[in-house]
């Protein structure tokens, strides 16, 4: 009689699970090939552990062993739920619209709130590149293009410059590669 | 707070050439705080536009690739780009031409502000 009842319920569940699941996009996130699991960290095992061992030896039904049965059925319950949520089923999820009434209130207790909330940090100071606004932008753009005397200024300078670098030279005093204990 | 903060939004619009708004808002597109130009659609300011990110969110994150974190939607003329931060949703719309790696860098820039609102919208009844 008691194995008949669970049948029934291990149906039901069973028959939510296949309606929940039919005529639906699913996709199953397995917990190992979520790539935010993998990583490593303080609880991971170092060593491996077979999946064969983590199996629960199916228990043998005797007389002398009561039925667990709310934690069979709390354990489907669990897998149900689970299993609705990883469904995707845009089509039951419909027009979403607040109340005219919700929505204002809600307005209205955001305002006083963040008018009460107190000021934020300063922005970070500008950068040794700072953007410039658009409008100084094109000011400086529509200025008139550098003067010849001013071009050829920093191309001297830079010639300078470069054959002042190329004339740098290493003096070689000692020796690079030291020998540190070797006999 | 919520002048200095429109004040910083406002200047983050002018960096961006072709940027129409950005909105902060709850996850049924109730706003918190926001910066409109005059040429922003009226029609994607509506909660009711905005609230359907939520919902995406929700089902892309089923995809098996992780958690989903911004939308992008191109149209004809408007890209419309969501960011999830959960309580809070961040909305920007731009022109089509509008660059969108710009408009993703302003995320860093936004960030710090968010945990106040966020606090915010969680203790909001």
């Amino acid at each position: 009689m008691q194995s008949d009842e669970e049948d029934n319920a291990l149906h039901s569940c069973f028959d939510s699970l296949k309606s929940a699941v039919m005529g639906c996009c699913y996709s199953i996130c397995h917990k190992e090939n979520d790539p935010q699991e993998n990583i490593i960290n303080e609880r991971t095992h170092l060593l491996e552990v077979p999946e064969q061992q983590h199996e629960i030896p199916v228990p043998v039904a005797s007389a002398s062993t009561p039925p667990r049965k709310p934690d069979e059925q709390s354990a489907l319950n669990r897998i149900l739920h689970e299993t609705a949520t990883n469904v995707i089923d845009v089509g039951a999820l419909g027009p979403y619209a607040l109340e005219a009434g919700a929505y204002s209130e809600r307005v209205r207790a955001y305002t006083a709130r963040v008018a009460a909330a107190p000021a934020p940090p300063a922005p970070a100071p500008p950068r040794l590149l700072a953007d410039v606004p658009h409008g100084e932008r094109t000011a400086l753009l529509s200025k008139p293009a550098l003067s010849n005397d001013d071009k050829d200024f920093i191309t001297n300078s830079v010639k300078k410059a470069a054959a002042a670098i190329s004339e740098l030279r290493v003096e070689h005093h000692e020796d690079l590669v030291v020998p540190f204990r070797v006999p | 707070m919520v002048d200095e903060l429109r004040k910083y939004l406002n200047h983050l619009l002018e960096k961006v050439n072709g940027l129409h708004c950005i909105l902060i808002t709850d996850r049924d597109g109730v706003p918190l705080v926001r910066a409109v130009t005059e040429r922003a659609p009226q029609l994607a300011l509506r909660p009711n536009f905005i609230s359907t990110f939520g919902m995406a969110t929700d089902q892309a994150s089923k995809l098996g690739l992780g958690r989903n974190k911004t939308i992008i939607s191109m149209y004809s003329s408007y890209q419309v780009i969501q960011m999830n931060k959960l309580p809070l949703v961040i909305t920007f719309i731009g022109s089509d031409s509008c660059n969108t790696g710009h408009i993703l860098s302003l995320e860093s820039q936004i960030e710090p502000f968010l945990k106040d609102l966020a606090a915010i919208v969680v203790d909001t009844p």
